[in-house]
């Protein structure tokens, strides 16, 4: 009887339960997911923007599945490293020409691609250093510390703990971005490439360290959550609010001016900050060293000791990692000082930016003109148009720019679309009492504030802007145009294997198809 | 027969409950944030120490590009003092020692301030813990200045923190430009950095940023108990994350870049709950689950009176080589902590300190902790 009696009761409360446990986790998961991205919470594809292994500075990362099973990520090095146009000396690709080559050249990024594939036991944490990157070795041992090894005269490191996979380390010098995102299975099975997976279940920091000094500064990865009710098995990873989150409208930083003066080093070391060496802030020579006090080496500006200096990495929402078509985007950048003036420039970024403000502008962001602190916005407008694929991809005479107003621009098979949108990271590097050598004293990265969502436009109305599908009446099959409302309607075929219906275009990364051989 | 097939259908069914809560509690995200707008801002970690050459730089902005806001801020020193001399000590078991021999005992100690910010539109404010904002300093210190509108600061007076060495946590609510009762908006962004400014040898400064944690506004009313979360609708706010997640390297394991330096990461942990107006404390324990790369799991628990902050190997024992935070213990280098607060919310920040030796740290990195599903329980913070 007493079983009887627990089974009337059991059997709706269980079900009950399960509903409104369901329902909770369904809740949850929506007012929780505002459909943006995050730098506090895990994802599905994780970006890290900013990872140097130039031989000056190196990186740290730290990656963790945050479920309790088993989980698979493919990850995507992209080397954004400039090389001189003649000599291939390493600079900096950004406005104009560049920075660091001679006069006649430019700086151009090769944007070149590697990757590889991890896997990660439940709640299991990982770690590896860039430049090395991590062997597999079962003999580690378990004293807390990694071992260098040479394998065929390269460089490469083994940790204590159960290996993720062999992390392989990226062409050298590196200074670029680090993708990964969740995946079906370890590399993919025999003939088919890896799925991604919408499991949420990893986040990551990059530390990245001054071989040097021994200074570090360390951010979260950029997060995206992906919907298992839309994510499909492509290659494509649609940042729309439909199989992914979307990026964020507008990034905000709120950071010292260019060569401002560190003021809590001004206060507790005021000698030091105002004597010996400082930089020329504004003026004609800004950033030449001076002498305090007085500075009159500086041509109208002032000498700053103990200044602070900022740099912004950033990186496309969109990328086409299976072809490395590089499509610009138009960065707005607008630095807002204490008395709400605002001051903007853009730029045209390709695959991968690291700025100094003063690279980025040099005068908007001056302490000189501006005051000490600031506030700064970036944006891109998705009206600027850009082909986002089609023949023009690989036609050598096709204007770099990918600027386009309609399909036919880009070619057959065209789409064009709104321009990418952006991720940044800031990094400020405190010149503390060593301005005298190229050496900073410390650095600090921070993410961004992400404000709002980006949104996109209406593949078969451009003029349409969109937050998700369902704010389109209908879209264009991405093979040959034709009219679809679902990705059904639109085979894959030889030429666009990842044919799909495109509806809201916002943005997209296309990833790397590696299919593994069948034995 | 019948009777078991159905206890085994009714228990798979529970079974199946079971595992969606599991699911469910695993997969659902937090809603507070470090990266968004908010009504609340909490800073865990502001430290000051005039003597050691240390200080935090703390940073605000209106993200409203059109109008005005205002936050009331609380700083909450978290020193202890000694009960003979009322200096200011580091934790119970420290000495206090008068010159005449008499010993006193550290008591740990709450102490609450507050002031004012107002921010124009989309203006980015600064001030250090040591030095605070006076009148003079401010933008645009009354209506009539430089500011668009006719906006300006007036009401902004931020006074340094009331004690050196300081550590202490700061929490700003956004409240309404003209009667500084709490509003929604959540047009409140910041970050702290923390510094050390270090004179020996030829010396030189370390510092590490992080964001302030936000608690976005639902729709507060006026009355000055703010509801963080819970059921039933009465939430003001949206509630703090469940669990809190750290990455970090274990204490004392090499740098696997320089192969020299040797990691410890300091932790700091605030309650979501506070009441300011009677400054009573509720403590609450923070449960964590530490992993390392082997998978293995330990887990230790530690009180939070109104402020941990703590080296992660000093959290669960007092001599850090047999910690399972130490990586000599754990044997690896990485390692992933879970922290719950049992009977209420937890909002946390880190800092990643590299050493060399006993001096002061090489680098200094702070971040931001990721935080994991809501508390379903309510939060309250009691403001004047």
């Amino acid at each position: 009887m007493g079983v009887l009696k627990r089974n009337r009761w059991l059997t709706p409360l269980g079900l009950a339960l399960a509903v409104v446990v369901l329902l909770g986790a369904r809740a949850g998961a929506l007012v929780g997911n505002e459909g943006a991205t995050a730098s506090d919470r895990a994802g599905t594809l994780i970006v890290f923007p900013k990872v140097i292994a130039d031989g000056t500075r190196d990186t740290l990362i730290t990656l963790s599945n945050v479920m309790n099973t088993e989980r698979y990520a493919h990850c995507v090095y992209v080397n954004g490293a400039g090389a001189c146009s003649i000599s291939g000396a390493l600079c900096v690709p950004g406005p104009g020409a560049g920075f660091g080559c001679p006069d006649g050249q430019i700086c151009e990024a090769r944007c070149i691609e590697t990757n590889f594939d991890i896997a990660l036991t439940a709640q299991q944490p990982t770690v590896w250093r860039v430049s090395t990157g991590r062997v597999v070795n079962p003999a580690d041992g378990s004293d807390g510390a990694c071992d260098v090894l040479t394998v065929e005269d390269t460089l490469r490191e083994g940790c204590p703990g159960i290996d993720p996979g062999n992390v392989i380390p990226p062409n050298q010098p590196f200074r670029g971005e680090l993708k990964c995102y969740e995946t079906d299975t370890l590399g993919g099975a025999p003939g088919a490439p890896p799925s991604a997976m919408a499991g949420n279940a990893f986040k990551g920091e990059a530390m990245i360290e001054t071989l040097e000094s021994g200074e570090i500064s360390k951010y979260n990865s950029i997060n995206f959550e992906a919907n298992s009710d839309v994510l499909n098995s492509d290659q494509v990873l649609e940042l729309n609010n439909g199989e992914v989150n979307v990026c964020p409208a507008r990034l905000e930083f709120t950071h010292y001016a260019h060569l401002a003066q560190d003021s809590i080093a001004a206060s507790l070391a005021p000698e030091a900050c105002n004597s010996g060496t400082g930089l020329c802030s504004g003026g004609a020579n800004p950033g030449a060293v001076c002498t305090l006090p007085g500075g009159t080496e500086c041509l109208g500006g002032a000498c700053v000791g103990c200044a602070v200096r900022s740099e912004i990495t950033f990186v496309p929402c969109t990328e086409h990692l299976e072809s490395q078509v590089v499509i610009p985007t138009t960065v707005q950048i607008r630095a807002i000082d204490q008395l709400e003036l605002s001051q903007s420039a853009s730029f045209t970024l390709g695959c991968w930016a690291n700025l100094s403000l003063d690279q980025l502008s040099p005068s908007i962001f001056n302490a000189f003109n501006r005051g000490e602190f600031l506030k700064t916005r970036i944006f891109t407008n998705a009206t600027g148009l850009r082909c986002l694929d089609g023949s023009v991809f690989s036609d050598p005479n096709a204007d770099p720019s990918l600027v386009c107003n309609t399909d036919a621009d880009c070619g057959a098979g065209g789409v064009c679309g709104p321009q990418p949108g952006v991720l940044a990271i800031m990094e400020e590097f405190y010149e503390g009492f060593a301005s005298e050598t190229t050496l900073d004293d410390g650095a600090a990265a921070v993410d961004p504030h992400m404000i709002g969502q980006r949104t996109g436009l209406c593949r078969a109305d451009l003029a349409v802007s969109c937050s998700r599908d369902a704010d389109c009446t209908g879209g264009l099959c991405r093979g040959d145009a034709t009219a679809c409302t679902t990705n059904s309607q639109c085979a894959p075929t030889q030429s666009v294997p990842n044919n799909r219906c495109d509806i809201c275009l916002i943005d997209e990364i296309t990833i790397p198809e590696v299919v593994p051989n069948v034995p | 027969m019948l009777t078991s097939k159905r206890e085994g259908f009714m228990g798979a069914v529970l079974a199946l409950a079971l595992l969606c809560l599991l699911a469910s509690a695993q997969q659902a995200q937090a809603t507070t944030y470090s990266d968004r707008g908010s009504g609340i801002l909490v800073w865990p970690k502001i430290v000051a120490n005039a003597d050691n050459g240390v200080d935090t730089l703390i940073q605000i902005a209106n993200i409203d590009q059109a109008n005005p806001v205002a936050a009331h801020c609380f700083y909450v020193n978290a020193n202890s003092h000694c009960s003979n001399t009322g200096a200011v000590c580091q934790a119970p078991g420290d000495e206090c020692i008068e010159p005449g021999g008499f010993r006193g005992a550290c008591v740990p100690d709450w102490i609450e301030i507050d002031f004012n910010v107002v921010l124009t539109q989309d203006q980015p404010l600064a001030w250090s813990a040591l030095g605070g904002l006076r009148g003079s300093d401010l933008p645009c210190p009354s209506p009539g200045g430089p500011c668009k509108d006719g906006q300006s600061n007036a009401g902004t007076r931020v006074p340094p923190v009331p004690e050196s060495p300081f550590i202490g946590e700061l929490k700003c609510v956004q409240v309404d430009v003209n009667d500084r009762r709490p509003i929604g908006g959540n047009n409140l962004v910041g970050n702290a950095t923390v510094e050390g400014v270090f004179l020996a040898g030829e010396g030189y400064v370390a510092a590490g940023k992080y964001n302030a944690v936000g608690i976005r506004a639902l729709a507060p009313n006026a009355d000055g108990e703010l509801i963080i979360g819970g059921g039933g609708g009465v939430a003001e706010y949206e509630p703090c994350a469940e669990i809190l997640v750290l990455n970090h390297l274990f204490d004392g394991a090499e740098d696997p870049i320089s192969l020299s330096l040797t990691a410890r990461t300091e932790l700091t942990l605030v309650p979501c709950s506070e009441d300011f107006l009677t400054q009573r404390l509720s403590p609450l324990t923070a449960q964590f689950l530490v992993y390392n790369e082997f998978e293995q799991r330990f887990s230790t628990s530690r009180q939070v009176p109104c402020l941990l902050d703590s080296q992660l190997s000093l959290i669960d024992t007092t001599q850090a080589e047999r910690s399972i935070f130490n990586a000599a213990v754990s044997g690896t280098v990485a390692g992933q902590t879970r922290i719950r607060g049992v009977n209420g919310g937890l909002i946390g920040a880190a800092v990643l300190n590299y050493d060399e030796g006993p001096l002061p740290p090489i680098g200094i990195a702070a971040y931001n902790l990721h935080q994991t599903a809501d508390r379903t329980e309510s939060d309250r913070i009691r403001i004047p």
